[in-house]
């Protein structure tokens, strides 16, 4: 599946979505055991929130300008 | 001022994404642990399934908002667009988030298929709203499946 859309020309990546596939991907690759928090991230975020998978703003700001994209899954038993 | 970049992102691939001048394009899969007949009725799903523009729209200011009693959140407005080439039925919402620490408006789009559902969200300050609706409003309608 692939969507598309347009965007601001001078509008930059949020870069801490990279930081996140970074820190997913490490930890999917892992060899060590999961850690004794239950897997939880160390910085307390819930692994089960849709993220955008990206996301676009204006250079230097601080976030409240952006648009984003989330996918996530409809549950197989949704009606 | 909405130009125009073509990056091509998966899910895998966010740290080597390639930039051309045009637009964005998502690529997203069915996870592995949807099977063939999942996917089968996946291709059925439909943001109707969900219900109308406005109903989708409030169940979305519904959620965002919580249970929090300082946070207020109004629909604005809904609107349905179509894609009969591709079957696909877009959801734009837009609606107002405030509390009294910020004042936003948001500019939403949703679309359901192949047992997905993808949401753009454009958001900005209620003060600079003015200057970036023509934008917003452009990227809001380009938006849309591919494939």
């Amino acid at each position: 599946m692939r969507a598309e859309f347009i965007y601001p020309a001078t509008w930059v990546g949020d870069q801490r979505l990279l930081y996140r596939a970074a820190e997913k991907t490490e930890y999917e690759r892992s060899l060590d055991p999961p850690p004794l928090n239950n897997g939880k991230s160390s910085d307390g975020r819930r692994k089960n929130v849709n993220e955008p998978v990206v996301a676009f703003g204006p250079p230097g700001s601080s976030g409240e300008l952006n648009v984003s994209v989330i996918v996530s899954q409809v549950p197989p038993d949704f009606s | 001022m909405v130009n125009s970049m073509l990056v091509s992102l998966s899910h895998k691939s966010l740290l080597t994404s390639r930039e051309y001048p045009r637009k964005l394009i998502i690529r997203s899969k069915l996870s592995k642990n949807t099977t063939r007949n999942e996917g089968f009725i996946y291709e059925f799903c439909r943001i109707e399934a969900f219900g109308g523009p406005k109903e989708v729209g409030e169940a979305v200011v519904r959620t965002i908002t919580g249970s929090r009693l300082d946070v207020k959140g109004t629909l604005t407005e809904s609107s349905l667009r179509e894609d009969s080439l591709r079957k696909v039925n877009y959801y734009k919402l837009e609606f107002r988030v405030e509390s009294p620490a910020f004042h936003r408006h948001n500019l939403a789009v949703c679309c359901a298929r192949a047992g997905r559902l993808y949401t753009l969200n454009a958001q900005a300050p209620e003060s600079a709203w003015p200057n970036v609706k023509a934008d917003f409003y452009r990227i809001a309608d380009s938006f849309s499946i591919i494939s």
